[in-house]
C-alpha cells in the first residue's frame, strides 16, 4: 500500500515537473495554436498576450493575436489594430492584408480616400519589396562592390577596363544610396506612430481638446486614423477624407 | 324493346335516388339554450332532416313539460341556376320550464330513419337563479329586459356592456393570447354605429374571427343572463417585454326606448310613431394590461422564436435519385404555440447540393385555446453528383411554455442515395463541358501563422544603427589601405627598376670611364675588355638579365620588345663584337679604338632613351 502511495507521489511530482518544463515560449506558442484550432479563442489569445508580455514581438504574433480578436466578436477595434501593426512590421504579409481587407468591411465608417500619386505608390511598393534591414544591409553590399571598382579605376591595367570600372562605381554607389535610403524609408514606416484605430465602439470628434468643444463627426470602432499631435488626453486626428478633429486618447489606440 | 327501356328507367331513378341518399347524411340533433333561468320557459326543439319513421321522445325529469312534443315537417326543392337543391326537416318541438338552480343534462331522444335509430347528443343546459323573478316570464332576456325598460327608461350599466377577455394575463414573449370582444345585452339594439376596435401595439395580431352578421347567443354571466355576441376574436403574439396595454374597443349602441309623454296623442301619431326613440348609448371596454415575460437568457443555437409545445419532422422525398433530378426536403413543424411565427428550421445540406427557395404551407386552426396546427418547408434541391449522402439531421428548438424550459427537437438522419445520371442537356460540345466553377461557400479570415521561427524576441533595427553606419566607414579605410599598400608594392617595384636603371647608366659611364682611361693611355687589350665589361654590365642592369641569360639572342629579343630597332641592335652587335675580337687579336690602332668607344657610347645613350 505504502509503495503504491509513493509510486503515485512520484507520479505526480514528476508529472508536475514536466508541466513546468512544457511552458517554454514555443511550448506555449504552439499551445496557443491548438487552442487557436479548436476554438478556444479566449485562451489561445491569452497565451499570445503573455508572449508578447514577455518581449516576443513579430508580424506574426500580431497577426495571430488579430485573428483571435475576430473569432472572439465583439472587439473589431482591437482585431484591426494588430492587423495593421502586423502589416506595419511586414507590409508584405499578404494573409493579414487579407484579413485586414475581411475586418473592414465590418466597420461602419466608410471614408472616401484622396488618390495617391502614382510615383509615390510605384516608389513605396519598390520600398515594401524588402524590410528596412534587407535594404540596409543591400546598400553595404553595393556600397562594398562600388568601393572595389573605384580601385579597378585606380589600377586598372588600361584604359577600357579603367572606364569600365569608373561607370560601374558611380552606378553602384548610386544604387547603395537608393538602397539606403529604402532603408531608411521602410524603417521610419515600420516605426511610425502617427497613426491610430477608433478602440470604442462610437466617439465622437470635436472640434477642440475639450469635452465641450462641439461634435464635428462621429467615429466606429475599427476606423484608421492618422494622429497629428497629442495634448494632454486628447489627440488631433485627420482622416483620409483630410477632415481633423479631436478625439480622446482611450477612445483610440496608436498603432 | 318496351321493357328495357322501362328496366333503364327504373335503374336511373333508382341511382338518382341513391345519389340524393349519399349527399344527404342523416342527422338528428336537439337545439336548446345553454343557459335559462329558473321559472323560465323555454324551447327545445329535436331535428332530423330526413323522413322520420318513428320517434321517441325524452323523458324530462329536471324540467316541467309545459307542450310538446310538437311535430312539424317542411320541405322545400330549390332550383337554382339549374341545379336542383332539396331540404327537409322534421322538428319535434316542446316548451319547457326549469324548476330550479342547477346544470342538467338534457335526456335524448332517438328516431328511426330508414330503419336506422340515431339518437340526440346529452346536451348540458345551466339553470340560473332568475334575477327579476317578474320578468321571468319572458321567453327571452331581450323580453326580459324590455320589462325592465317599462319601469325606468334609463340604460344601465348592467343591461348592456361591451366585454374583452384574454385566455392568460401573463405571458412570455412569443406566447400566443386570445382576445374576444363580446357585447352583451339584455335590451333590443338596433343598430351599431362608430365602431372602433383596439390596434395592439407590440404585437404580431390576427383577427381570426369577425362575424360579419352579428348573431347573439344566451350566455350567463355572473349569474345573469344575458344575450351576447361574438364581435371580434385576436391572436395576439407578444413582440416586446414588459407591461403591455391593450386600447379598449369602443362603439355606440342604438337603443330604442319608448318615448313617455306623448300629448296630442292623435291617430296619425299612433300610425307614424311607434313610441319608441333610438337612444345612442356609448360602450367601451375596460383599459387593461398584458404582462410579456422575457425568455430565459441562454437560448439555444437552433432557437427560432418558437414558443408553445411542437414537433419536428423531416422527410425526403424520394431516397434513391439520380443525379441532376429534383429532390425535396420536406420539414414538418406541428404542434401549438406560436406556430405561424415559426419560419423554417435550419436545415444544413450537402454543399454539392443545388439549393433552391424554401417552399412554405401551413395549415393552422386557431381556437379558443391558441393556434394549432402544422408548417411545412419544402426545400428543392438538385444534387450534382452521385454518390450516398448522410444528410444532418435537422435541429429546431422552441421554448416550452409548459415546462418552461428549452427543448430541442432533433429529426432522425436521412439517406440520399444519388445515382449516375445522364450528362446534362444543357451541357456545351467541348472537352471541358462538365467542369463547373469552383463557388465560394463562404468566407473566413485566414488561418492563424504556426511556423515557430516566427517567434521571435524584439530587436533593434539594423537599419540606421552604430553598425550600419561604422561598416562603410570601415570599408573606406579598408579600401584606402589597401590602395596604400598597392601604391606602395608598385612604387618599390619601380624604384628597383629605376635604381638599377640609374645604376646602370653610372656604371656603364664609370666603365666607359675606366676605358677611356685606357684608351688615352692605349692600353690595347684592357680597354677593350673594359668596354666589354661597361656594355655586358649595363645590358644586364638595364634590361634586368641575369649574367647566365646575356647571350645575343636574349640581348636581341629583350631589345626588341623594348621597342629597339634592328639598326640599333646590329651597332650593339658590332662593338660587342669588336670588343670580343680585339680580346683574341691584338691591334694598335689608335684610331679604331677612338672610333669603338664613341660608337659603344653612342649605343649606351641609345638605349639608355628607349
Amino acid at each position: 500500500m505504502k509503495r503504491i502511495l509513493l509510486l503515485c507521489a512520484v507520479l505526480i511530482l514528476g508529472w508536475t515537473v514536466a508541466n513546468a518544463q512544457e511552458t517554454t515560449p514555443l511550448s506555449r506558442w504552439e499551445a496557443a495554436a491548438n487552442a487557436y484550432s479548436e476554438g478556444e479563442w479566449q485562451q489561445a489569445l491569452d497565451l499570445y498576450q503573455a508572449l508578447e508580455a514577455e518581449g516576443f514581438q513579430s508580424a506574426e504574433l500580431d497577426y495571430n493575436m488579430a485573428n483571435c480578436y475576430y473569432k472572439l466578436g465583439g472587439s473589431l477595434g482591437a482585431s484591426i489594430l494588430h492587423y495593421e501593426r502586423a502589416l506595419k512590421q511586414n507590409p508584405r504579409f499578404e494573409d493579414a492584408a487579407f484579413n485586414l481587407a475581411l475586418a473592414q468591411q465590418q466597420t461602419l465608417d466608410r471614408i472616401d480616400q484622396i488618390p495617391e500619386f502614382v510615383l509615390v505608390k510605384v516608389l513605396r511598393n519598390i520600398r515594401q519589396f524588402f524590410s528596412a534591414d534587407a535594404w540596409a544591409r543591400a546598400s553595404l553590399v553595393l556600397f562594398a562592390l562600388g568601393l572595389v571598382c573605384l580601385l579597378g579605376l585606380r589600377y586598372g591595367r588600361t584604359l577600357r577596363l579603367r572606364k569600365t570600372a569608373f561607370v560601374l562605381s558611380v552606378i553602384l554607389v548610386l544604387f547603395a544610396i537608393f538602397a539606403g535610403c529604402f532603408g531608411f524609408g521602410a524603417k521610419q514606416a515600420a516605426l511610425r506612430d502617427d497613426q491610430a484605430v477608433v478602440m470604442a465602439t462610437v466617439s465622437s470628434v470635436k472640434s477642440s481638446p475639450s469635452t465641450s468643444g462641439n461634435n464635428l463627426f462621429v467615429l466606429h470602432e475599427g476606423t484608421k486614423v492618422g494622429v497629428l499631435e497629442t495634448l494632454g488626453k486628447w489627440m488631433r486626428i485627420e482622416l483620409a477624407d483630410g477632415r481633423q478633429g479631436w478625439i480622446q486618447t482611450q477612445e483610440a489606440e496608436i498603432i | 324493346m318496351h321493357r328495357t327501356m322501362k328496366r333503364f328507367m327504373g335503374t336511373t331513378l333508382a341511382l338518382f335516388l341513391g345519389a340524393i341518399g349519399l349527399f344527404a347524411q342523416p342527422t338528428f340533433r336537439v337545439e336548446v339554450p345553454s343557459v335559462v333561468a329558473v321559472d323560465e320557459t323555454f324551447q327545445v326543439v329535436f331535428k332530423a332532416n330526413e323522413r322520420v319513421e318513428s320517434f321517441e321522445p325524452p323523458r324530462f325529469e329536471d324540467f316541467d313539460v309545459l307542450t310538446g312534443p310538437v311535430p312539424s315537417q317542411m320541405s322545400s326543392t330549390s332550383i337554382i341556376n339549374g341545379k336542383r337543391t332539396q331540404s327537409y326537416e322534421m322538428t319535434y318541438s316542446y316548451v319547457l320550464q326549469a324548476q330550479k338552480e342547477g346544470v342538467f343534462t338534457l335526456p335524448t331522444a332517438s328516431v328511426v330513419i330508414d330503419g336506422k335509430t340515431y339518437t340526440s347528443k346529452p346536451v348540458q343546459v345551466k339553470v340560473v337563479q332568475s334575477q327579476r323573478k317578474a320578468s321571468a316570464q319572458g321567453g327571452t332576456a331581450q323580453q326580459a329586459g324590455a320589462s325592465a325598460q317599462r319601469s325606468g327608461d334609463s340604460i344601465s350599466e348592467d343591461d348592456l356592456f361591451l366585454n374583452i377577455s384574454v385566455n392568460r394575463r401573463k405571458v412570455v414573449l412569443g406566447e400566443p393570447v386570445i382576445v374576444t370582444i363580446k357585447l352583451y345585452t339584455r335590451r333590443q339594439i338596433s343598430g351599431f354605429e362608430d365602431v372602433r376596435f383596439p390596434t395592439f401595439n407590440g404585437f404580431w395580431s390576427n383577427e381570426f374571427e369577425s362575424p360579419s352578421n352579428v348573431s347573439f347567443v344566451r350566455e350567463e354571466k355572473d349569474g345573469v343572463i344575458y344575450d351576447a355576441a361574438l364581435l371580434r376574436q385576436y391572436m395576439l403574439i407578444p413582440q416586446q417585454t414588459g407591461t403591455l396595454t391593450i386600447d379598449p374597443a369602443e362603439l355606440v349602441c342604438l337603443v330604442p326606448v319608448r318615448t313617455q309623454n306623448r300629448r296630442g296623442h292623435s291617430l296619425f301619431d299612433d300610425f307614424f310613431d311607434s313610441g319608441y326613440q333610438n337612444v345612442r348609448k356609448r360602450l367601451s371596454t375596460k383599459l387593461f394590461t398584458l404582462t410579456v415575460e422575457a425568455l430565459p437568457a441562454p437560448e439555444p443555437a437552433s432557437f427560432g422564436g418558437g414558443v408553445g409545445r411542437f414537433q419536428l419532422e423531416a422527410n425526403l422525398s424520394q431516397t434513391t435519385v439520380k443525379a441532376h433530378e429534383a429532390v425535396n426536403l420536406v420539414i414538418t413543424v406541428k404542434g401549438a404555440g406560436n406556430i405561424n411565427l415559426i419560419d423554417a428550421p435550419e436545415y444544413r445540406l450537402h454543399p454539392d447540393f443545388e439549393v433552391y427557395d424554401v417552399k412554405r404551407s401551413e395549415n393552422i386552426s386557431v381556437g379558443t385555446a391558441g393556434p394549432a396546427g402544422s408548417r411545412t418547408f419544402e426545400v428543392p434541391f438538385i444534387p450534382r453528383s452521385a454518390g450516398v449522402y448522410e444528410l444532418e439531421p435537422v435541429r429546431m428548438s422552441y421554448y416550452d411554455v409548459q415546462r418552461k424550459q428549452y427543448v430541442t427537437l432533433e429529426s432522425a438522419s436521412l439517406t440520399l442515395t444519388v445515382e449516375a445520371g445522364e450528362t446534362q442537356a444543357a451541357v456545351v460540345s467541348g472537352g471541358n463541358g462538365h467542369q463547373q466553377i469552383v463557388k465560394n461557400l463562404g468566407e473566413d479570415i485566414r488561418y492563424i501563422v504556426t511556423r515557430t521561427d516566427a517567434l521571435r524576441p524584439a530587436r533593434a533595427l539594423f537599419c540606421g544603427s552604430l553598425l550600419y553606419w561604422g561598416l562603410p566607414l570601415v570599408m573606406v579605410l579598408l579600401v584606402l589601405l589597401v590602395a596604400w599598400l598597392l601604391d606602395k608594392r608598385i612604387e618599390r617595384k619601380k624604384d628597383v627598376v629605376g635604381t638599377r636603371n640609374r645604376q646602370a647608366n653610372k656604371v656603364a659611364r664609370n666603365r666607359l670611364k675606366l676605358a677611356n682611361t685606357f684608351l688615352s693611355q692605349q692600353l690595347y687589350t684592357a680597354f677593350y675588355e673594359e668596354l666589354h665589361k661597361a656594355l655586358i654590365g649595363y645590358l644586364s642592369d638595364k634590361l634586368t638579365l641575369p649574367m647566365s641569360e646575356l647571350n645575343r639572342d636574349r640581348i636581341t629579343e629583350v631589345l626588341t620588345r623594348r621597342g629597339a630597332d634592328a639598326v640599333l641592335v646590329g651597332r650593339l652587335m658590332a662593338v660587342l663584337d669588336a670588343c670580343e675580337f680585339a680580346r683574341y687579336a691584338p691591334q694598335t690602332d689608335a684610331l679604331q679604338m677612338q672610333q669603338h668607344y664613341a660608337e659603344g657610347v653612342e649605343v649606351l645613350s641609345m638605349i639608355e632613351s628607349l
